[in-house]
């Protein structure tokens, strides 16, 4: 398999068909990752597209020197945009209906799927609601190595962080985890 | 975080197991030499047992890759072959 470093010196020849590899080869896990540390389709789409075409833009410009630590440092720009965004959709001011409640939450149901719908009637659901619900930096851990594959040593380096803290927030994301596992009576099989 | 939390009942242990290293056996970075300890004595530690079997968990939890609409990809394609690229 061509690696990351050579498709790109490529791309930087001319070869366009180096990047789209490139590209196939990580739109997956990059788009994973961000929808899971954003929460919204559309969001992930527009942030996604940002990544890559700041992406283009920096190695075109001479500025990608990782050789063939690519993903991570791809998913260092994704993160710093999902950052942005989060950051950005939490000074909106909230708008309440009648009842109180936050009109956007309500959207964002009514967007969801059928069978995103049925969120309680399993336990893997309720999982997937949990680790939606840990402090952020714990969740940023789990995403990061789950759907991104990066090492702890990648995921220190992309959260600006050392390898213990993110084992640590990896640890902690379980006894949380656990713990809501314990108050709703859930036992792992 | 370099908390003992379980120790082998092998007499032979070279160093305690720790939850940092379970982690790292789980998402298979840790030392060739921890990994054997590790699995040596998974079954008389049901407590490593446990704690893995929560790392498994959370790993199912995790849907498969979600890959993104073929319009982001085209403007990504796009953008990635305008003319701009001949000049570096």
């Amino acid at each position: 398999m061509i690696t990351d470093g050579v498709l790109i010196k490529h791309y930087i020849e001319g070869n366009q068909g180096s990047f789209e590899t490139l590209l196939k080869r990580h739109k997956n896990r990059i788009f994973s990752s961000i929808y899971a540390l954003v929460g919204d389709r559309y969001i992930a789409e527009d942030i996604f597209q940002e990544t890559f075409i700041k992406i283009i833009h920096s190695i075109r410009t001479g500025r990608y020197n990782h050789e063939d630590k690519f993903l991570p440092w791809a998913m260092r720009i994704s993160r710093n945009m999902c950052i942005d965004s989060i950051r950005q959709r939490k000074r909106l001011p909230i708008v309440v209906d009648s009842e109180g409640n936050d009109i956007l939450n309500n959207i964002g149901i009514f967007e969801k799927s059928q069978e995103e719908l049925h969120i309680h009637t399993d336990e893997m659901t309720m999982l997937r609601k949990w680790i939606w619900e840990l402090p952020e930096e714990q969740r940023e851990v789990l995403v990061l190595r789950n759907y991104a594959d990066l090492s702890f040593k990648e995921i220190a380096a992309v959260t600006n962080t050392n390898i213990n803290t993110c084992i640590g927030r990896m640890h902690y994301a379980l006894i949380n985890i656990r713990k809501m596992m314990q108050k709703n009576s859930v036992k792992v099989k | 975080m370099s908390d003992v939390i379980m120790k082998s009942n092998v007499r032979l242990m070279i160093k305690n197991i720790t939850k940092t290293d379970l982690i790292h056996y789980h998402y298979n970075e840790c030392s060739p030499s921890v990994k054997l300890m590790i699995e040596n004595n998974l079954d008389t530690n049901p407590s490593w047992r446990d704690y893995l079997n929560h790392l498994d968990l959370i790993n199912q939890a995790f849907e498969s890759l979600t890959a993104p609409n073929t319009t982001s990809l085209n403007i990504i394609l796009e953008e990635s072959a305008t003319t701009e690229q001949h000049s570096f």
